[in-house]
């Protein structure tokens, strides 16, 4: 029994997680710019580069601008995507200037010898869709035929691909490495089992590496493997309340460890101000050595940098193994 | 849930429906699949997006309801749906009705915990008739009575054929034992042993679309014949014009807006009620002509999604 360890495939652990386009919520587009990333990608005190500091990043689009329902989170916070909605995730993603194009010109700045890992996170095929739209001739509807979902996905695969290498020979002398597809929808309906295992065939193939992100406690969370994941983050939902409070992330980090997947650091619950240091402090005595994928409130890192919080130096001491746990921890991420 | 919520839709209010219950059913029609942990996931963005919050069976988005307190500070309408099972405790059902099963049902004092949480928070809930009406009415401050929906109109009638002597009688038990299905099977196996001519079929682990087709070729179908009342199958099977033998506590025969076209039978009525019906197809095709009439006035979507949305308004104005 061991957690899973990134360099067991090459790859950088403590990846981010960085939503854009049009938040769940509100009707602002989000737009990461270098501004926004380099505190992320670059370990910084008062502006200068001290050092690298995460992996790799984890993109995923939430919804489209026009409110179409992109990432599974996403899934009944507005209408159903359309081929459009899929269209647009991909040229914002390549957009000159912000996003993933950002990373990699951002990727030029990191030491010497670090590589940034991109990840890309697949958008969900919504079952909900009569007439997604028309691909090679074909008018797809994910309502009357599965098979279409998969047709779909590998047809957006195939943007990202072509864009990828667009990009990547654009950017002479970029440090960054594209390594694969994520999988964001935790639970899995039973027509979504045959598409995963189909989409990550399909991926193996072209020689990308895929990732499942999902709840602790999801009914399938244990069969990653079967599914053809090469790597499962597993999502304590530590909420802070009465059966979700730290004992849950505790138990959630044993089960983590005995099926060999990561774990993903959500800053999303409710009721404890502190819950990111109690997250920090179990962390480095429990799980220091797991894969982890930090999903923080967007830009909340940013801004701790720049109101010089120490939370910014603890995060980057985590990930450098170097955090020590902090009693009665006191918190400003903002929510 | 998904056919409420498709109702809505058809009506101008967009609504979303999750549903972390999954079942051989496989109803998915306007719902979104989900688990318990993926509402926890979605619990912020979801208490700043939606306006109503309309909850079912008894449950919530957090554990131990720690959400209904955040979300009516947050100024955001509820309502609990309660559909029977969730709330049926043994000392109230046995009031009224002997045949009552209520072992599908969690323990009396974990119903009156549950329910002591919710109504901190909630004040409005739904059934679906005046059979579950008494197990909740005591906590909240008003319940509402919604009949439950169904696209009556999307579906065609086939009445039983008048001609037919061997007609097929069909039973789906999702639960037997809630069911009454071994009174039922006795009562078939009697008949059959008398030697009434007639075919049986129980359906079991199918899901409700390949179900639906099943019906269609039934000239009777047997609901529950404990419980009470009639549930989503006797709607079901009204809508397809065909007669629906089920239990109506005669209590509560005055509670509906009609007394519903169900050849009323217990177990202990239930032989000879399939007897008439089995010996007499004219009856089979007049009840079923009945039995349709009554789900477009009841149960049809666009009437009920116009009650839910009176009780949307009711629930939202309580808060002003």
């Amino acid at each position: 029994m061991a957690y899973f360890q990134g360099e067991t495939k090459g790859l950088n652990n403590y990846l981010f997680h960085c939503s854009f386009l049009r938040s769940l919520t509100g009707n602002e587009v989000q737009v990461w710019s270098k501004d926004d990333l380099r505190p992320y990608l670059l370990y910084l005190h008062q502006a200068r580069v001290v050092d690298a500091f995460f992996g790799g990043i984890v993109f995923e689009a939430e919804r489209s601008v026009d409110g179409s329902t992109l990432s599974s989170k996403s899934l009944g916070f507005g209408k159903p995507p359309t081929v459009d909605s899929w269209k647009e995730t991909c040229r914002e993603l390549f957009r000159r200037g912000q996003n993933l194009a950002a990373v990699v010109e951002l990727s030029k700045e990191i030491p010497f010898g670090k590589m940034i890992d991109i990840w890309i996170a697949l958008p969900y095929p919504d079952v909900t869709q009569h007439a997604f739209g028309i691909i090679d001739d074909t008018l797809l509807h994910f309502r009357q035929d599965h098979k279409d979902r998969k047709l779909a996905l590998k047809w957006w695969i195939q943007q990202v691909a072509t864009e990828w290498q667009a990009l990547s020979k654009e950017v002479i002398g970029h440090r960054a490495r594209f390594c694969g597809f994520v999988w964001s929808k935790s639970s899995l309906a039973p027509n979504d089992e045959q598409l995963v295992t189909d989409i990550n065939g399909y991926l193996h193939e072209l020689g990308y590496h895929t990732l499942w992100m999902q709840n602790y406690g999801t009914v399938k969370g244990h069969e990653g493997k079967r599914l053809g994941f090469d790597i499962v983050l597993t999502r304590p939902t530590y909420l802070g309340t009465k059966n979700r409070g730290i004992e849950w992330v505790e138990t959630a980090s044993s089960y983590v460890k005995a099926f060999e997947h990561g774990l993903i650091l959500w800053a999303g619950g409710i009721d404890s101000p502190t819950l990111m240091i109690e997250l920090l402090n179990l962390g480095c005595q429990r799980f220091a050595e797991a894969f982890q994928l930090f999903e923080l409130p967007v830009k909340s890192l940013k801004q701790m940098y720049e109101k010089e919080d120490p939370m910014y130096v603890y995060v980057y001491a985590y990930t450098k193994k170097a955090y020590r746990p902090i009693p009665n921890p006191t918190s400003s991420i903002e929510k | 849930m998904g056919i409420l919520s498709q109702g809505l839709e058809e009506i101008g209010i967009s609504s979303s429906a999750y549903n972390t219950f999954h079942s051989y059913l496989g109803y998915r029609d306007y719902v979104h699949y989900a688990d318990v942990y993926d509402l926890e996931y979605i619990f912020r963005e979801a208490m700043e997006y939606f306006d109503l919050f309309h909850f079912h069976y008894g449950m919530s988005m957090l554990p131990d309801f720690a959400d209904l307190e955040r979300l009516r500070k947050h100024g955001k309408a509820m309502v609990m749906h309660h559909w029977g099972n969730d709330v049926r405790t043994p000392e109230i059902a046995k009031q009224n009705n002997p045949f009552a099963y209520t072992d599908d049902s969690p323990p009396s004092d974990k119903i009156h915990e549950s329910l002591k949480k919710i109504t901190a928070s909630i004040d409005h809930a739904i059934v679906q008739d005046f059979e579950v009406y008494p197990y909740v009415a005591p906590y909240y401050k008003q319940v509402h009575v919604l009949p439950i929906a169904f696209s009556v109109k999307r579906v065609l009638p086939k009445y039983p054929s008048a001609m037919n002597t061997i007609p097929l009688l069909i039973h789906a038990p999702t639960n037997p034992l809630f069911k009454g299905t071994l009174h039922i099977e006795a009562a078939i196996d009697r008949l059959q042993k008398e030697g009434y001519h007639f075919r049986y079929r129980r359906i079991e682990k199918m899901s409700n679309e390949e179900a639906l087709r099943v019906y269609q070729e039934a000239d009777v179908v047997i609901d529950q014949i404990l419980c009470g009342s009639y549930g989503m199958l006797a709607v079901e099977s009204m809508s397809m014009g065909k007669p629906v033998v089920g239990y109506i506590r005669e209590d509560l025969q005055a509670m509906f807006p009609e007394m519903p076209p169900i050849v009323s039978a217990n177990p202990n009525h239930i032989y000879e009620a399939l007897k008439e019906l089995i010996l007499h197809p004219e009856k089979r095709v007049e009840i079923g002509r009945k039995s349709r009439i009554y789900a477009e006035k009841y149960h049809d979507i666009t009437v009920v999604t116009k009650q839910l949305k009176n009780i949307y308004d009711i629930v939202a104005e309580s808060l002003k």
